[in-house]
């Protein structure tokens, strides 16, 4: 019943799959990022697909990265792939290679959070917030300024990650932009 | 109820707070909820021919890099 598995919606099962995969060892590692990263820290807001950044292995005898083997994993296990998606339990899922310095970094040092007894790896607060003031579209100024106001949200660390990674005169004009009254 | 708008943008800050410390399981739960009511709203997917919409994905780095 691979259509029925792939439109029940439940994102548990879509980190459940994910884990499985890793175990498998289709990726090294991974984590979740975007929208559905968030809300492990935020409060949750409509979103069209899930962001999972991964490592990937290359294929034997090539130094060639590919998301094909991830794909053909995903779908002996009930996934259905549409285009750059893969659906999972309802979910378009992205499978995303880290494309510079700090998501690399985001990806290293990602956090295990227990989602009722499911594991799952994402992203820490702080770097989710320094990727979307580098990403810079309005939802993700808008995301931004909600981390700034979560209490768990430690600011001294993400300064330290701006520095690290040339944002800060970008964290400057966000500031004067939205901070200050 | 009254118009004060700085007690109604409090009490939404307040709202989303306790939303946002609520179990991640619950949150999650929502998220799939959200994402059941945009299925019914849009219409789910075919196998064949996908309904749902494509956001461009972000580009993850500093823009002109």
């Amino acid at each position: 019943m691979p259509f029925a598995y792939a439109f029940a919606v439940d994102i548990k099962t879509v980190i459940a799959t994910i884990n499985q995969m890793q175990a498998d060892g289709v990726v090294e590692n991974y984590a979740i990022g975007g929208a559905v990263g968030a809300t492990f820290y935020l409060e949750p807001v409509a979103t069209l697909d899930v962001d999972i950044f991964v490592t990937f292995r290359p294929l034997p005898g090539s130094l060639l990265l590919s998301p094909g083997s991830i794909f053909e994993y995903l779908k002996t296990h009930g996934g259905i792939v549409e285009g750059e998606y893969i659906l999972i339990a309802g979910w378009p899922v992205q499978f995303l290679p880290p494309t510079g310095l700090l998501v690399e970094e985001a990806l290293r040092e990602a956090v295990i959070k227990d989602v009722e007894g499911t594991p799952a790896r994402v992203f820490t607060a702080e770097h989710l917030a320094a990727i979307a003031l580098q990403t810079g579209r309005a939802k993700d100024k808008a995301r931004l300024l909600q981390f700034l106001e979560a209490s768990s949200f430690d600011l001294a660390v993400f300064q330290m990650i701006l520095a690290r990674h040339g944002l800060i005169e970008a964290w400057r004009k966000f500031e004067q932009q939205f901070l200050q009254d | 109820m009254n118009f004060d708008l700085p007690a109604i943008l409090e009490s939404k800050r307040l709202a989303r707070q306790r939303l946002a410390e609520r179990p991640i399981g619950e949150k999650l739960r929502l998220l799939d909820a959200l994402r059941e009511r945009e299925l019914t709203l849009r219409g789910r997917p075919q196998p064949a021919k996908s309904n749902h919409l494509h956001e461009p994905s972000p580009p993850y780095q500093t823009p002109g890099t």
